[in-house]
């Protein structure tokens, strides 16, 4: 079998476990938002799988770029949703269109937090807090630095 | 608005205190102050800063703090719309621009609150699982700024390597106050605490993290100690050493007045001298506000001091305790609001003590402002009994002023005594702001016994005249204080305060001039105090042998002071000097000690009864019927007094030589009391003194060398009544000249009651009071020679 069959039929695959990661996930989130985080770093998972499958300019490929992003978000990994938005910004053929979704969806999610922690969004502070305390969450012991 | 963060590797290093001292003085300097409790494990600043309705609610499990607000916030994804309901307001001086709010953790120690604490990470998890910790108390510090305005926030982190506490220290301090005992597992602790704190990343926006590190809890340091100490926490510098609280200065006391010593000491004018260092800014009011800290810091160290305590088992003075004290309390009365700055209860539990209650007295620092018109407000609108204010002297220094009202007087009145009322006063004194003499012996006449030490300081002050012009001479107050202490009932104790704490070395050090003193009085004042103190009382204070040294003195006024009886310790040591020359020096003066003792050492017998035989005698010389029943004690002695015949030898007491042994039939002398009409404690002294002063006419031991030809008394003729009764006459001659001098209208009444319903030999006295008492003496030797009797007594007695 040549790579090209191979493509397909793992974009197949991966076309028929993305709606059922998302279904999974959506199902976890109303019984446990902890949970919920692990249901949708699947989807991330598969969707940025598909979007290495796909190029950026395919229908598909744009869907799963986006999905990607989002899950990343839902997942609780803004760096990680920042690292995609980068890397799918760069891509040739990367629709301008898509990037600005994806760049509103991160907003949004801070526009969010703003309402939970208005004073720093007030200051203009979510977005470097959140990769500070991403930082920190994987410094280990407290009081040390990320490395 | 600068965040600072206390943090300590262990507990118990004096963090919360110093958070609290910190938050004072910064408000006191006109700042705004918020303190944040972080140490939800283990809270207390609520206790420290809380007023008594912050803590009752707490009690009652519902007061709001951090942990309910982080609850909040988690429940509803968004902040409370308020902070006010989550924070206590801190009682600051009305006049001043500051203000101090506390953010409590909640209503710790409830059973709610730990519910509460341990649910709020599962409702984290559960509703806003990617929310950061750190964020969330960024983002409470950005409100805090916002909202409250404030300049500082105070953060009490955890102790130990925790999640909060690295946030406190690493994500939301500017600066981190680090505070680390001298032991070996708080400095490895602390060094490694530091260590991941320099290398920690700061949030964005943030600087890097000022570092400050405090040694506390010292006990003393050699010189280097701190640089030793600075370089193996990896330190340039320590920036404080906190000292421990028993470190104390001497004050410099003035009636009325106080100075404040300005000289380092203890824990509290530790944290005031670094608080002052580290926060102080240029052109602002710190400066007055290190003054206050360190004034009312000197106040609470006056207040909270040992007492010296005469003895350890027995009630002394005693020190204000920290839990009968509150730090800054708002006072509202009518129109009037005052803060003070220190208010203390006699209710030692606050949960007792309602939140309205009235201190007993409080401490302001009052600055430069006229001290009567605010003592008035204390003392006549608000209701405390006395008032201690601080007042700031152009010079800087603080002086104490402390003021008292009562019922009936116009005006409030200075305080005369030297230093601060303590708790019992309350109860004790009319007016704890005089603790003058007179004050002190009505307290002690009501039965508080602990007054006696300050009375014995009191009567060397007004007896001990120096030649360069000490104590002012005032014979009466020693009169009225010696009158005071004699009547109280509690004699035995009165007996060792004057006797064991004045008259050991240890009390004055060596010094001859302390001797002196110590000379004074227990002749001036231990003796007479002796002599007319309850029997029982005199008794146990004989038998306390810890103290035998202190008996000495006793006997030396009515043996050697009156009777001429010349005890030659010095002599007796070298006569025995061969015995004890192998010893060494302590040794030496031990067995000198004890030996020289010897004769003096006369045991009261208070149980005994009049023998058999004994009464029989008696009951035949009264003619008594044989048959007759043995009469009562009663019938007795009034029978003896119709015939004159109640003699003090033979039927009130007995005096046996062989054993050293004063015998005190107190039946008798009880019955006789009644049929005298005197005072049955007065007759017992009369007949102790009487029996007393027999005894030391046989001590010869070391009166002048020679000694009686027998122990026995003199030859009595009869079977009752010695006709040749010259040594009673002259025992009785030396015992009205001892209630000359001991003054005791009591006893005098007693002695010459009984004096008249005894025979001639004791009667015989008043017919000689007009010899002097060197001859007295002089008649004394010379019956001790075994010449027999005197002319001049045989006069008296056989006119």
């Amino acid at each position: 079998m040549s790579a090209h069959v191979d493509n397909d039929r793992e974009v197949d695959a991966c076309n028929t476990l993305v709606p059922e990661a998302i279904g999974r996930a959506e199902r976890t989130e109303r019984e446990s938002p902890l949970r919920a985080r692990d249901a949708w770093r699947d989807v991330a998972l598969w969707e940025q799988r598909l979007a290495a499958l796909l190029p950026a300019d395919d229908e598909e490929g744009r869907v799963a770029r986006r999905g990607a992003v989002t899950a990343r978000i839902k997942a609780g990994d803004r760096a990680g949703a920042e690292a995609m938005l980068a890397r799918y910004a760069g891509e040739v053929g990367a629709h301008g269109e898509d990037i600005a979704y994806m760049r509103a969806t991160l907003d949004a999610d801070d526009a969010r937090l703003a309402v939970t922690l208005p004073y720093l969004a007030r200051r203009g502070l979510i977005g470097a807090m959140r990769s500070y305390a991403a930082r920190r969450a994987r410094g280990g012991f407290a009081f040390s630095a990320p490395r | 608005m600068e965040t600072v963060s206390f943090y300590s590797y262990k507990g118990g290093v004096g963090r919360s205190l110093l958070i609290t001292n910190t938050a004072r003085f910064l408000s006191l300097s006109g700042r705004r102050v918020v303190v944040l409790d972080l140490d939800l494990e283990a809270p207390g600043l609520l206790y420290k800063l809380g007023d008594a309705e912050a803590r009752e609610a707490a009690a009652r499990g519902e007061r709001l703090g951090v942990v309910d607000y982080l609850a909040d916030l988690f429940e509803t994804g968004a902040p409370p719309a308020s902070l006010d309901p989550y924070l206590v307001t801190v009682p600051t001086p009305p006049d001043l621009d500051g203000s101090i709010r506390l953010l409590p953790a909640g209503a710790a120690p409830h059973p709610r609150y730990w519910e509460r604490l341990e649910a709020l990470g599962e409702l984290r998890r559960a509703r806003e699982p990617d929310l950061d910790l750190a964020m969330v108390l960024l983002d409470l510090a950005g409100r805090i700024e916002e909202e409250l305005t404030a300049d500082y926030l105070l953060i009490d982190a955890r102790t130990g390597v925790t999640e909060l506490g690295g946030l406190a220290t690493t994500a939301l301090a500017d600066r981190v106050v680090c505070l680390t005992l001298a032991s070996d597992e708080c400095l490895d602790g602390t060094r490694a605490a530091l260590d991941a704190l320099r290398g920690a990343e700061r949030p964005p926006g943030r600087g890097p993290v000022t570092v400050e590190v405090l040694l506390s809890r010292v006990g003393s340091m050699r010189y280097g100690d701190k640089e030793q100490f600075a370089t193996s926490l990896g330190v340039r510098t320590l920036s404080a050493v906190l000292h421990h609280d028993h470190e104390g200065v001497e004050r410099e006391p003035r009636v009325g007045t106080t100075h404040i010593a300005e000289r380092r000491s203890g824990l509290l004018m530790d944290t005031a001298e670094w608080i002052a260092k580290t926060f102080g800014r240029a052109g602002d009011q710190h400066g007055s506000a290190a003054l206050r800290m360190r004034a009312v810091a000197s106040v609470v160290r006056d207040l909270t001091r040992e007492r010296p305590m005469p003895t350890p088992d027995h009630e002394g003075g005693a020190p204000w305790r920290r839990d009968q004290m509150r730090d800054g309390v708002t006072f509202t009365s009518y129109s009037t609001t005052r803060f003070a700055d220190i208010a203390l209860y006699s209710e030692a539990d606050d949960r007792r003590r309602a939140p309205t209650a009235v201190p007993e007295m409080i401490v302001e620092y009052i600055g430069d402002s006229p001290p009567e018109p605010i003592a008035a407000v204390w003392l006549r609108t608000i209701g405390v009994k006395a008032v201690c204010l601080l007042v700031a002297g152009p010079d800087g220094a603080v002086v104490q002023r402390t003021f008292t009202w009562r019922w009936g007087w116009s005006d409030v009145r200075a305080s005369q005594r030297r230093d601060l009322p303590e708790a019992q006063d309350f109860g004790a004194l009319d007016d704890v702001g005089d603790a003058s003499s007179d004050a002190l012996v009505d307290a002690i006449r009501r039965g508080h016994s602990r007054y006696a030490y300050q009375l014995v300081r009191n009567w060397v002050g007004v007896t001990h005249a120096t030649l360069h012009g000490g104590s002012p001479w005032r014979p009466r107050e020693a009169r009225r204080i010696l009158d005071g202490l004699s009547s109280a009932t509690d004699g035995h104790y009165l007996l060792r305060v004057a006797g064991g704490d004045w008259l050991g070395d240890e009390h004055w050090g060596g010094m001859s001039s302390g001797r002196v003193i110590a000379e004074q009085v227990a002749e001036g004042l231990l003796a007479p105090l002796y002599w007319r103190t309850g029997l029982e009382d005199a008794a146990a204070y004989g038998r306390d042998k810890r103290r035998v040294a202190y008996v000495a003195p006793v006997h030396a006024f009515v043996a050697s002071h009156l009777m001429g009886l010349r005890y030659d310790p010095e002599g007796q040591f070298r006569a025995e000097a061969p015995a004890v020359a192998d010893e060494s020096s302590d040794d030496a003066y031990a067995i000198y000690g004890r030996r020289g003792l010897d004769g003096l050492e006369m045991t009261l017998d208070l149980d005994a009864t009049i023998g058999a035989e004994a009464l029989a005698r008696i009951v035949a010389a009264l003619q008594l019927s044989a048959s007759d029943a043995p009469p009562t004690p009663l019938a007795l002695t009034q029978a003896l007094r119709a015939r004159a015949m109640l003699v003090t030898v033979g039927v009130l007491g007995a005096y046996d030589a062989d054993s050293s042994t004063l015998r005190f039939y107190r039946e008798h002398i009880a019955a006789a009391a009644a049929t005298l009409g005197v005072a049955t404690r007065s007759l017992e002294r009369v007949v102790h003194l009487h029996l007393a002063v027999l005894a030391y006419a046989h001590l010869g031991r070391d009166a002048d060398g020679r000694m009686w030809e027998s122990f026995a008394l003199p030859r009595r003729v009869g079977e009752l009544i010695p006709t040749g009764g010259d040594l009673t006459t002259l025992v009785q001659c030396f015992v009205a000249r001892l209630l000359d001098r001991l003054g005791d209208r009591d006893l005098r009444d007693a002695f010459e009651g009984l004096s008249d319903a005894q025979p001639l030999p004791y009667r015989a006295w008043r017919r000689l009071a007009a010899v002097s008492l060197e001859d007295l003496r002089a008649w004394l030797m010379t019956m001790r020679r075994g010449h027999g009797a005197i002319d001049a007594v045989r006069l008296a007695l056989f006119p």
